[in-house]
């Protein structure tokens, strides 16, 4: 009889080891995700990676990374096949679906879930200090928002429709389409009057004593429960082709929301300051002020949908036919 | 020879001879017409090729969305200009006022690098001196794309006109330059020794010869420049202004209406079109043409 090698014993025991645990695992599925990046909307992604959470549903997320500011091109990725899920910017997703409901085709894109991770906030030059919104909204002032198709200049047409019942061409302000990361520079040099946008600028305008927090929706400046300004997407073939995986993935999303909620704040601020590229000290100022966690409730959804889909609407930029659900709502994925 | 006889003396011309340069000239002028209706015939059919495939392939591959139909591209263009909406306009200002301000744009980077392009490209093609300092440093900024000058120009002009058009000045004035310098450089010396023989001084040597010289590729020059305009307005206007057609271009983008798009970028070609031969045609008539100078 042959002898067994030392190499064939480890080879053969190595193997009756571990087939007991091969035989149990669920092969690992690829899921292909865009997020905005460095940005603090999808910081929620880096804690899923970092705490192992997409391991742990056997998923190999494949990350592919768009600039602030480039979300109608990670929507037409989405769209187009090249990826599972998105997350960024919200109005995208029901102004493509839009596009092609006009048309007289079926939505493509689903609205999964959603986020707050900055919130909107109207940030003032310090030459000017209103008491109220009233205050000023007769003035004519230069506010920077970062395209006219801005979630947050969408959502505050949607406030000052809603609350304070006037629409915005009622006011003389000159919205200026400026990038997120000029306009504390521009705001400093007195270019503009103010800003409308999220976390992290609102701090840095505030550190670099460019400008002071007027207004956040946070903080229920613009109306109680304020709703979701950043949207995950997938498509409609993908949830319905692999519905299973679409569902873990969901699932590791709301592990990592979980590890947010019960990490120390240390180990969240370095992971946010990596992820968003700000220094940990604007992270540690702005905290209170984000709230990375990802998930969304069907009346969170149709109070986005009263307030910025409408709004919308009546702007031209959706289609009147295009309905919240299912046209662009699908919450199904999530583990609520 | 009989000095009284005039050269003009009909009894002096040959009949025959002035019958076959009549029909000569005739020959001529029909064949130049018969080559423009052959090439008006071939570049519509060309033109209609082209549009025939784009609708083909639109409708055969259902890309309706991202390649609209030219039928539907043609539709919008006129619902447009006409301003007679089939859906909401989400451009602000309308379609003429965004023209305006860009064409406004073009046109004061282009007079602005042409004030300072045309005398600079004449004076370091004439003087040796003047070449040895200026050349380097305008060859040394030369290779730096336009674009890349606009996050300068929004730190040194704020957002607006000033730092679009100061791109366009960047862009238009580097082929002007370089244009008029070899035109100025390439002068044969025998017109240059031909105008100092009839006593022409500096200036009056300038104006009547060098210029004149020149203007040819004066004019290539500002071809190329109004062309490059376009497309640095069109950049600069995505990035650093509220309106022009660039900003219609950007906010189309962000609403994916392809049909928007195709509009604008079809306009800009357009109006690119008609400056392009309103200005440099207009100044090629009234110079290369009448005083029938040519590139050798």
């Amino acid at each position: 009889m042959a002898q067994m090698t030392r190499r064939q014993a480890l080879v053969t025991g190595s193997a009756l080891l571990f087939a007991p645990r091969l035989a149990v695992a669920a092969p690992t599925d690829t899921v292909r995700f865009g997020v905005l990046y460095p940005n603090l909307t999808t910081v929620i992604h880096e804690i899923a990676k970092e705490t192992g959470a997409y391991a742990k549903h056997n998923l190999n997320v494949v990350e592919t990374r768009f600039k602030s500011g480039q979300t109608v091109e990670g929507v037409e990725q989405l769209w187009r096949g090249n990826l599972e899920f998105y997350m960024g910017g919200a109005p995208e997703v029901p102004r493509l679906n839009s596009r092609l409901v006009e048309s007289g085709q079926p939505a493509p894109l689903a609205v999964v879930s959603g986020a707050n991770p900055g919130h909107t906030s109207l940030v003032l030059s310090n030459k000017l200090q209103p008491k109220t919104i009233n205050d000023i909204l007769d003035k004519k002032l230069k506010i920077a928002v970062s395209s006219p198709s801005s979630v947050h200049l969408a959502f505050f047409r949607g406030y000052l429709k809603t609350e304070l019942k006037r629409p915005i061409n009622s006011i003389p302000w000159q919205f200026l389409k400026v990038e997120g990361g000029s306009m504390v520079p521009a705001l400093l040099t007195g270019q503009i009057d103010g800003f409308l946008h999220s976390e992290p600028t609102t701090t840095l305008a505030i550190v670099e004593k460019a400008g002071h927090l007027f207004m956040q929706a946070a903080r229920g400046d613009m109306g109680p429960n304020p709703p979701p300004a950043t949207f995950m997407a997938s498509r409609h073939k993908f949830m319905a082709e692999k519905n299973d995986v679409a569902k873990r993935f969901m699932r590791a999303i709301f592990d990592a929301n979980e590890s947010f909620k019960k990490a120390p704040k240390a180990d969240m601020v370095k992971i946010i300051a990596d992820w968003s590229g700000q220094k940990d000290d604007i992270v540690e100022k702005a905290y209170e002020r984000m709230n990375p966690t990802t998930s969304m409730t069907k009346a969170q959804a149709q109070k986005w949908w009263d307030i910025i889909g409408t709004t919308m609407v009546e702007r031209g930029e959706l289609s009147p036919k295009l309905k919240p659900f299912p046209d662009v709502f699908d919450l199904s994925l999530q583990p609520l | 020879m009989d000095a009284n006889v005039s050269k003009h003396d009909p009894a002096l011309i040959d009949e025959p001879a002035m019958q076959s340069a009549d029909t000569l000239g005739e020959y001529g002028r029909m064949r130049r017409k018969r080559e423009r209706r052959r090439k008006r015939i071939r570049g519509a059919l060309g033109i209609l090729f082209v549009l025939l495939l784009w609708q083909g392939m639109s409708i055969a591959y259902g890309l309706e969305q991202i390649l609209p139909t030219p039928i539907a591209v043609a539709r919008n263009i006129f619902e447009t200009l006409t301003l007679n909406y089939s859906h909401r306009w989400l451009y602000g200002a309308n379609i003429y006022e965004h023209l305006l301000s860009s064409f406004a744009r073009a046109i004061t980077g282009f007079t602005i690098a042409a004030a300072f392009a045309i005398p600079l490209g004449i004076i370091v093609g004439r003087f040796t001196t003047a070449r040895e300092y200026i050349d380097p440093v305008i060859r040394t900024l030369y290779p730096i794309p336009g674009i890349a000058w606009i996050p300068l120009a929004i730190l040194w002009f704020g957002l607006g006109n000033t730092a679009v058009v100061f791109v366009v000045f960047i862009a238009e004035f580097f082929p002007l330059y370089f244009n008029t310098e070899a035109g100025a450089r390439n002068i044969n010396p025998v017109l240059v020794d031909a105008g100092r023989c009839f006593g022409a001084k500096r200036l009056t040597l300038l104006r009547r010869v060098i210029l004149p010289a020149s203007i040819p590729y004066i004019i290539t020059g500002m071809r190329i420049a109004l062309g490059g305009a376009w497309r640095m307005i069109v950049a600069g206007e995505m990035l650093a202004s509220q309106s022009g057609i660039g900003s219609v271009l950007t906010e189309a983008r962000y609403q994916f209406r392809a049909t928007d798009l195709m509009m604008a970028m079809v306009l800009i070609s357009i109006v690119g079109y008609i400056t392009e031969r309103l200005i440099v045609g207009t100044l090629e008539k009234k110079t290369t043409e009448r005083w029938e100078v040519k590139i050798l």
